[in-house]
């Protein structure tokens, strides 16, 4: 008798082990193809201070992705500060373990310089990348990142450019994990950083 | 004596012209509160202005234009965002209705500063007129905040 209940509470125990160890494995796969961005994405050629860039130079670290362009004096400035406090909030060290880069679309009006000077007002770990219309439109059509230029016929300003303002996840193999709007109160941005850089 | 009452009828005269002077510009009731402008980012030529806008009067008011010493260009911009996309557009004015209150902030309608000057990034201070239909005009003298954190 004694034995048989052994054997019960041994199957129950199994039962619940092997469907928790199901659930656990399901939930998580569940969680990272809750944004399949499988098909975006990949390589590309972007021109930095001294250097250009391809994906291949981000791998090895996680990385954030965020598109404006520099004289942007508003939503891009906003945007990067968000980040870094987003990143104060749940990890300080995580700032040294990332890749922060931003890429400026405005080709017309930027340089690689230019847009290293401004991306590393934010921190001297951003990268700030730019490139020619060829370069930044294969990019943006990878990314899915929309631009355009748009005249301000009465702007000293002359022209300003609309963009997607959205922050790229991608892993340390370069891989887009997920895109955020909202660093600051998506709670997704949090565990998702937590999850990828913590040891 | 008589020097007393040519002394008092001196002084008198010299009070008439205040007696014509032209009334003063209707005022619209504003109050300016809350104005800062960000610190330019070093090598860029363009930054914003903001500040809130209280209208404590019966009437709208609409700023129509602003001047400054610091900059070459002073326009009023807004930003939006729809489907993700961040758009910024020239406004002609802003209207701050009557009894109510307006924000220029970060995000949304602002003043650009274009063509700054290097005045701007060794200052702490600097001055901003905002002129409004009618011909009110408010001069005030705002911080220059480096709201950026770097790390």
């Amino acid at each position: 008798m004694k034995k048989k209940q052994i054997l019960i509470a041994l199957f129950i125990f199994g039962t619940a082990f092997i469907s928790s160890k199901f659930y656990f494995e399901k939930k998580v796969q569940r969680e990272e193809h809750t944004s399949n961005y499988s098909h975006l994405g990949g390589d590309f050629q972007l021109e930095g201070k001294s250097k250009t860039y391809t994906l291949e130079d981000l791998k090895g670290k996680p990385s954030i992705l965020y598109f404006g362009f520099a004289s942007c004096p508003d939503v891009c400035p906003l945007s990067l500060s968000k980040l870094n406090k987003a990143i104060d909030k749940i990890n300080p060290d995580f700032h040294t373990l990332i890749n922060k880069v931003f890429i400026s679309v405005d080709h017309k009006r930027d340089t690689p310089k230019k847009v290293q000077k401004y991306a590393q007002y934010f921190g001297d770990s951003f990268i700030g990348l730019t490139g020619s219309k060829e370069q930044i439109d294969k990019m943006t059509k990878a990314y899915a990142v929309y631009y355009k230029f748009v005249p301000l016929e009465d702007s000293k300003m002359e022209y300003t450019v609309d963009h997607t303002s959205r922050f790229y996840v991608l892993d340390q193999k370069g891989k887009i994990l997920n895109t955020f709007s909202d660093v600051i109160n998506d709670k997704d941005f949090s565990k998702l950083l937590k999850r990828i850089l913590s040891p | 004596m008589k020097i007393v009452k040519r002394a008092f009828l001196i002084f008198t005269l010299s009070l008439l012209p205040l007696c014509y002077a032209a009334p003063p510009t209707e005022s619209p009731s504003l109050r300016i509160e809350k104005a800062w402008l960000k610190k330019p980012i070093p090598g860029m030529k363009m930054t914003a202005a903001y500040m809130t806008l209280i209208n404590q009067g019966e009437k709208d008011a609409i700023l129509l234009e602003v001047k400054g010493d610091d900059a070459e260009y002073y326009e009023i911009h807004t930003v939006s965002m729809k489907n993700g996309r961040m758009k910024m557009r020239q406004l002609k004015e802003v209207v701050i209705k009557a009894n109510s209150t307006h924000q220029l902030k970060p995000g949304g309608d602002h003043i650009m500063v274009i063509q700054v000057k290097k005045t701007l990034l060794t200052s702490k201070e600097t001055s901003l007129t905002l002129i409004f239909k009618g011909g009110h005009k408010e001069t005030i003298r705002i911080p220059i905040t480096k709201s950026m954190e770097k790390k």
